[in-house]
């Protein structure tokens, strides 16, 4: 080796060495400069944290969290401690809540449409031009429309005085249907509140499908109170009966597959067994039984006869019922796919039959009414069926209805009902459609107006928690933040416009604080009221134990006869799977998808992160000639969807499992063009009686694409045909 | 950058730079050279130097020296000496904070309202604009100092003093400047320099959390 000395080369490799250092540590420009705030809030001093209450959500969540914030920044969210609903906890959606919030694709500013609807061209306007249009349409209107979730508390009154001075109608779109379980509790116990299921203390969990610690009505409540269930020395036991395994379903002492549609047959088989072999030890399943057809026409469902249809053999249902009628209080629950099917309402009602045949209702670990929400604050407004907006689409593109002008408000129908509803087309025949959110969706895209709407740790707000814990609750929601956008809430645009258009007759607020402030003066009192309020936001909210509950019906008002077999759309010969389509933990019903924490959330069970799968079992991934990260092409008689095979043996044989949640057209820079929206392709099938969607009830073939596109996924299978894919995560010690 | 730099650096008053120096010419060589490039370079950031350049020429010695404001009128985030029970005065902060524009504006809405400067902060309160200032004093990121105990250490230690004469210690005669600058190194040596004159703990957890 010649030229450089090796003394010379460490010297020179060193100085390169501390040269790198001196760039690598340079402190950034910014750190040298000090910003002071141009106004200075109360309290608030550079880098200290401040927490304040508010809700996670705009209606529908029922939590209350807290929000740390330092420099009039959202930093973190938890649960807020002793608020009833959610006992100081959250969820993966919650938590997340400050990505939503501080999402660059957030709507800033008011948009008003420039292409044909369903372009997505917008030009950007402000606020007074954006109201300008607003009461210009609104004021010509007759019988305007106004869509929202199934808001309750405030939001609910500040609609109230622009539809009675407009004489307009209010339709309440809920993504994630509860309205046939509320019929349900209200048919067999009578109640017409939502009903608490007391988890905590219940000794046998029966679920029919019901999601609780993933998705269905009040996951966080239920997640702690299955914490408590399982405690020992008296430890619950968990039955999930279901038709694809869903997080609850994995985390069950027990999992019986069930045929889609057939949740009701085996409940009456169950049903049947206690009574015929009088498990309860008394006569208390009498009066029920009889009550709704007797025992003669519960022998109809024995075991042996329902075995064909339900697929569940019949010593297992002998298992099942003796396993329930001995392990008082014992509960049954009814959710997911089992209500999604053309006889979903008798599903429901044939599983919470169970608890009045075991006598697990009004008690600790039964079934227990909750009391009427307070009038100051009312209870959530009830959602409009699935068939009526399908009546309402008919009506819209035969030309028997027109609307002149529609606000949609938070909700997103064009994407979550079935194409072949023709909603879409429906919005096109409206005059002027407004839409306000806080991200464009599919019918905001095809709305005249878009109005950016205010994040919940924005704005003011109140909600009744829906279903209560055996108590009634209002939550109260403040704003943590103020919004880095140009954002209105949707009380606060309501209130303006309607004193706009209605000067003879204005609603008694100008803002949202105001009516939520008289909300709350109505439920407190005007002693003390200014101590009372900061209590309220402090908290969290109002509980109290009391409060006026309906009583138990004497009888249920159902009868076994009503139960009818399932409807499916599809042939058998031509589509010879059911299609399942199930809840994301992170996305719900698909609102959230807009969000690249909750897209990073791996799907408890498979794992698969940022886009659409189709669950199959190996035996019928193997005779379709697929396997995992296959592409496929998932028909039904109504549309088409292509996702990635995901082999699970949990699923059964003749189903196929798909997420709901992506395939957006619409949304932001994490859900435009990922997976696709299995909505989109189900048939346009009620359930009777409750009139929700049936989505649970199409069926499906899959076909082969041809492609190959490795899933995302947290997990790896140690599989041959895993294409040698390495693992992202490896243990290699311990 | 390497007015960046020296903020991260140990602040060295020029004799312990010429030390420093010094040693590093006798010492010097292959294996050390990063070593001695790094004290080098630390010790010019650690120079003290003039006062920056501010956006708003603001000159303590006017609100100070005459008007006779007291430093946690604008700088609320220090306790006021006296006040034994902290929720008597405003939340105390880790940092003095610098004052908001706002309350700049309590008094310069009526005071000295045709001052170019005073017309600066009023145009940054009609527009919401906050001002950038040019911080003069930073410890680096390892050290977690807070003004609250070594103001009430100091006001225990020195009961005549008041507000002023006690943050004069570490930043000078401020109600004399016409523009702020460091006066003391502020570096590790200095700390523990005082720290040991008032018996104040040595441990490394106490800075370096």
């Amino acid at each position: 080796m010649s030229g450089i000395a090796r003394r010379r080369f460490l010297t020179g490799a060193a100085a390169l060495a501390g040269g790198a250092t001196v760039v690598a540590c340079a402190a950034p420009e910014r750190e040298s400069r000090v910003q002071s705030f141009v106004h200075s809030p109360e309290q608030t001093l550079p880098g200290q944290e401040l927490w304040f209450a508010t809700a996670c959500a705009h209606s529908t969540c029922g939590n209350s969290v807290v929000v740390r914030t330092v420099d009039g920044r959202a930093k973190k969210v938890e649960g807020t401690k002793g608020f009833p609903v959610n006992l100081g906890k959250t969820n993966v959606r919650g938590q997340a809540g400050v990505q939503s919030l501080y999402n660059p694709d957030r709507l800033k500013t008011p948009l008003r449409r420039r292409g044909t609807r369903g372009e997505g061209r917008f030009e950007a306007i402000g606020w007074p031009e954006a109201l300008d249009l607003l009461t210009e349409n609104f004021g010509a209107a007759r019988n305007p429309l106004v869509v929202t979730g199934p808001i309750s508390g405030t939001r609910l009154r500040v609609v109230a005085p622009f539809l009675a001075n407009s004489e307009g109608r209010h339709l309440v779109y809920e993504a994630q249907d509860t309205a046939t379980i509320r019929e349900a509790a209200r048919l067999i116990f009578g109640y017409p509140q939502l009903p608490h299921f007391d988890i905590a203390n219940a000794g046998a969990v029966l679920s029919f499908g019901a999601d609780f610690l993933g998705t269905w009505l009040s996951p966080v409540h239920y997640s702690t109170a299955y914490g408590k269930f399982r405690e020992e020395p008296n430890r619950g036991r968990l039955i999930q009966v279901e038709s694809h395994m869903s997080l609850t379903g994995a985390n069950a002492d027990r999992w019986v597959y069930v045929n889609p549609g057939h949740e009701g047959a085996l409940a009456l088989s169950i049903a049947q067994v206690i009574a015929a072999e009088n498990l309860t030890g008394d006569d208390r399943w009498f009066d029920p039984v009889n009550a709704v057809g007797g025992l003669d026409a519960l022998n109809a469902y024995a075991p042996e006869l329902t075995a064909a249809r339900t697929g569940v053999a019949p010593d297992t249902v002998r298992e099942l019922a003796r396993f329930f009628a001995t392990h008082p209080p014992a509960l049954a629950l009814a959710g997911g796919s089992a209500l999604a099917q053309t006889n979903g309402l008798d599903n429901a009602a044939a599983a919470l039959l169970l608890n009045r045949i075991v006598g697990s209702t009004g008690a600790a670990g039964g079934v227990r009414p909750n009391p009427a929400a307070p009038a100051a604050v009312p209870g959530s407004a009830a959602a409009t069926p699935f068939n009526q907006w399908g009546a309402l689409t008919t009506a819209l593109l035969d030309g028997s209805e027109t609307v002149d002008a529609a606000f949609f408000y938070d909700v997103d129908p064009v994407y979550g009902l079935p194409a072949s509803t023709r909603f879409a087309d429906a919005l096109g025949e409206m005059s002027f459609v407004v839409g306000m959110g806080t991200f464009l969706n599919e019918t905001l895209a095809r709305a005249d107006l878009v109005l950016p709407a205010t994040h919940p740790f924005e704005e003011w707000g109140d909600f009744v928690a829906d279903p209560a814990p055996n108590m009634e609750v209002v939550g109260y929601q403040q704003p943590v933040v103020t919004s880095w956008t140009a954002a209105r809430s949707f009380g606060d645009v309501m209130l303006a416009l309607t004193s706009e258009l209605f000067p003879d007759a204005p609603p008694p607020w100008t803002t949202m604080r105001d009516a939520v402030r008289d909300g709350a003066r109505a439920l407190i009192g005007d002693e003390g009221f200014d101590r009372g309020w900061i209590e309220l936001l402090r908290t969290g909210g109002r509980w109290q134990d009391g409060g006026d509950r309906e009583a138990q019906a004497d009888q249920p008002d159902w009868h076994i006869n009503l139960l009818a077999e399932p409807v499916f759309a599809g042939d058998t010969t031509e589509f010879d799977l059911h299609l399942i389509p199930f809840e994301n933990v992170a996305f719900g019903a698909g609102s959230e998808s807009a969000n690249p924490w909750l897209q990073a959330t791996p799907d408890p069970l498979t794992t698969v992160t940022w886009t659409t799968w189709a669950e199959l079992n190996p035996a019928t991934a193997q005779r379709l000639g697929v396997k995992r990260n296959d592409v496929v092409h998932v028909d039904t008689p109504d549309g088409t969807l292509r996702a990635r095979v995901y082999e699970a043996p949990v699923v059964p044989p003749d189903v196929v499992a798909v997420p709901i949640g992506q395939g957006r057209e619409f949304g932001t820079r994490w859900s435009v063009d990922r997976g696709a929206n299995v909505m989109q392709t189900l048939a346009a099938q009620a359930v009777a009686g409750s009139g929700t969607l049936a989505w649970g009830a199409t069926r499906a073939r899959v076909r082969p694409a041809g492609e190959h596109d490795r899933l995302p996924t947290l997990e790896v299978i140690e599989d041959p045909r895993n294409d040698g894919e390495a693992p992202p995560v490896r243990v290699t010690s311990g | 950058m390497l007015d960046s730099f020296r903020a991260l650096l140990p602040r060295l008053s020029p004799k312990q730079l010429i030390v420093i120096s010094g040693l590093g010419a006798v010492l010097g060589g292959g294996a050390i050279a990063p070593v001695i490039l790094l004290i080098v370079l630390g010790a010019m950031g650690g120079t003290i130097t003039g006062p920056p350049e501010q956006p708003i020429a603001f000159d303590h010695s006017v609100h100070v020296g005459k008007a006779g404001i007291a430093c946690e009128f604008c700088h609320r985030g220090i306790p006021v000496v006296g006040d034994t029970q902290t929720a008597m005065s405003a939340p105390v902060s880790a940092a003095a904070t610098i004052p908001s524009v706002e309350q700049c504006m309590f008094c310069h809405a009526v005071v000295a309202t045709n001052s170019p400067e005073v017309q600066k902060i009023r145009a940054a309160w009609e527009t919401g604009t906050p001002i950038d200032w040019v911080r003069v004093h930073r410890l680096p990121d390892h050290v977690d100092f807070v003004h609250d105990p070594h103001i009430r250490a100091l006001a225990e230690i020195h009961p005549s003093f008041t507000t002023a004469q006690i943050c004069a210690t570490c930043h000078g005669d401020v109600a004399s400047m016409t523009e702020v600058e460091q006066v003391r190194a502020l570096n590790m040596g200095d700390c523990q320099g005082c720290h040991r004159e008032n018996s104040a703990p040595l441990d490394c957890a106490v800075c370096h959390k």
